[in-house]
């Protein structure tokens, strides 16, 4: 599983997604701690079916620490059977890390699950935030 | 019975009429814009050509059929390509898609719809180009030339009425809160599954669900991407060089042709309309080097053909009139004509077409029609595929 130093401060950990494809896009972040049966916190969202999350701050180093933030996004893509299958396979994600111990990070190595009949792709992706 | 028989005793009278068409004339539809200008040029059938999705596909397209003709001229081969689809920028998104100008509100940071870039069509320039060992000389001499043709099809303007980027932006944002609520109800159970095999099973049934609500919008939108513009403007042209003997090449056909058509919506509301006031304009230059005259002359021959449609049309009809006029080496030709025409879509794929009027050619100047068309397909204003 990729991972992330936040450290263990008080600054804000900053988080962005940054999704490329022409489908309708919406990307949701959520923290859960792995192994305890703590309700998960929703992290952040995307604004509109671009499906990117704009850099924000998702909570403070010490917080987050031992938290695994997951990020899915729900794709759907447009146009008849030839487009989607040639969208389908243009689809990519960034997920950018920053203010942590480690600095600026980025991963862009989601699971992609693509529906057979080529309608929709969900990226997923689990990055474990370590102090 | 009797009503068993009936659709097919109609379709068998409609071929049957529509062999009374005047062949050799120039049909409007002809002037069209063609998506792979090369093709119409170097009479390729469509079913012979490749499409390149990626740059590495074209090379090793090109390199095999260098490969195989084992000279320095490639055997027959011939591809379409838009280059856009072959980079990767970190940064596409719907909006740009489906031709939204957005811009970042300085004081909220949030991305905001702003209109409609009418030039968006001109990133999905497609590319034709083949490499032919064919007899295009009509001479007495059957020996086949070396042929280049490269051609490109692009679509300049397309300018939608004023709402339909604010509906467009509407279902956009529709789409995704719905979008939201799903991701919602599906995160939890998959991010909480440690088994990483059990996690993708859990991805792949989330991925093969479709929630009619996402699916109805999806729906709405690649409606609303389908409504034809209030005015359009596509360009093509094509260049084709044949390789004489073993040194000299010569410009052997070009072409170019353009459309420019405005669709007036006739009905307004939330939903994509499919009832217009059409109006398009085609012309099209062809100049051939070699072309054979009816005195059996291989000449330089050059046509050019203007057209014009204006009519109404609805989800299955429509019905207009068209007048077509053709120069053949600057000389009005006689394949101009003007008549009106009717079409009913009876399902996606079939379609029957009558027409009366005024023909310059035949000899009593009077064209009636009636046909079945098959194949053709619905005609549409989607976005590329290649």
């Amino acid at each position: 599983m990729s991972s992330y130093k936040v450290g263990d401060g008080m600054q804000q950990i900053k988080m962005a997604v940054d999704i490329s494809t022409f489908g309708l896009a919406a990307s949701r972040a959520i923290a859960l701690k792995p192994g305890t049966g703590d309700p998960l916190k929703a992290v952040a969202h995307s604004e509109n079916a671009s499906g990117d999350i704009p850099q924000q701050g998702i909570g403070p180093a010490i917080a987050l620490a031992e938290y695994t933030i997951t990020v899915m996004t729900k794709i759907d893509l447009l146009g008849d059977d030839a487009a989607r299958k040639r969208a389908s396979t243009q689809v990519s994600a960034r997920y950018i890390f920053d203010d942590g111990a480690e600095g600026h990070k980025e991963f862009s190595d989601p699971i992609i699950e693509i529906s057979d009949d080529c309608r929709t792709v969900i990226l997923y992706k689990d990055i474990e935030l370590k102090s | 019975m009797r009503y068993s028989i009936l659709p097919l005793l109609l379709i068998l009278f409609c071929i049957n009429l529509s062999a009374q068409s005047l062949d050799g004339t120039v049909k409007l539809k002809e002037l069209a814009v063609p998506n792979a200008p090369v093709f119409i040029l170097t009479d390729i059938a469509p079913t012979l050509t490749q499409t390149s999705n990626t740059p590495k596909e074209f090379v090793l397209g090109v390199a095999q059929s260098f490969q195989s003709s084992g000279n320095s001229f490639p055997q027959n081969y011939s591809t379409e390509f838009t280059p856009y689809w072959w980079v990767k920028p970190k940064s596409r998104d719907v909006y740009s898609f489906v031709g939204l100008k957005t811009m970042t509100d300085v004081r909220t940071g949030k991305s905001m719809v702003v209109g409609e870039n009418i030039f968006s069509g001109l990133k999905f320039t497609s590319f034709s180009l083949a490499f032919l060992n064919k007899d295009m000389i009509p001479d007495s001499a059957a020996t086949s030339q070396k042929i280049f043709a490269l051609g490109l099809k692009t679509t300049v303007i397309k300018v939608h009425l004023r709402s339909y980027s604010e509906k467009m932006d509407k279902l956009l944002n529709k789409w995704h809160d719905a979008a939201q609520e799903e991701l919602n109800d599906g995160i939890e159970a998959i991010a909480k599954e440690p088994d990483l095999v059990k996690k993708k099973q859990l991805l792949r049934e989330f991925t093969n669900l479709r929630p009619k609500r996402t699916d109805d919008i999806v729906q709405e939108i690649n409606d609303m991407i389908n409504e034809k513009p209030i005015f359009s403007w596509d360009v093509a042209a094509a260049y084709a060089t044949y390789g004489i003997g073993d040194s000299s090449w010569q410009t052997g056909r070009k072409g170019a042709w353009t459309t420019l058509a405005s669709y007036i919506p006739l009905s307004k509301g939330e939903t994509a309309t499919k009832s217009y006031l059409a109006v398009n304009i085609a012309g099209r230059y062809l100049y051939d080097s070699y072309y054979k005259n009816e005195l059996g002359i291989v000449e330089k021959a050059n046509s050019v053909d203007f057209g014009g449609r204006a009519g109404l049309e609805f989800d299955r009809i429509s019905f207009g009139c068209e007048s077509l006029y053709r120069y053949y080496n600057g000389k009005s030709g006689s394949a101009n004509r003007t008549v009106g025409y009717i079409n009913y879509r009876i399902s996606d794929n079939l379609y029957i077409n009558g027409a009366f009027g005024k023909s310059f050619e035949s000899t009593n100047k009077l064209v009636a029609l009636f046909g079945i068309n098959w194949g053709f397909g619905r005609e549409s204003v989607g976005l590329p595929t290649n």
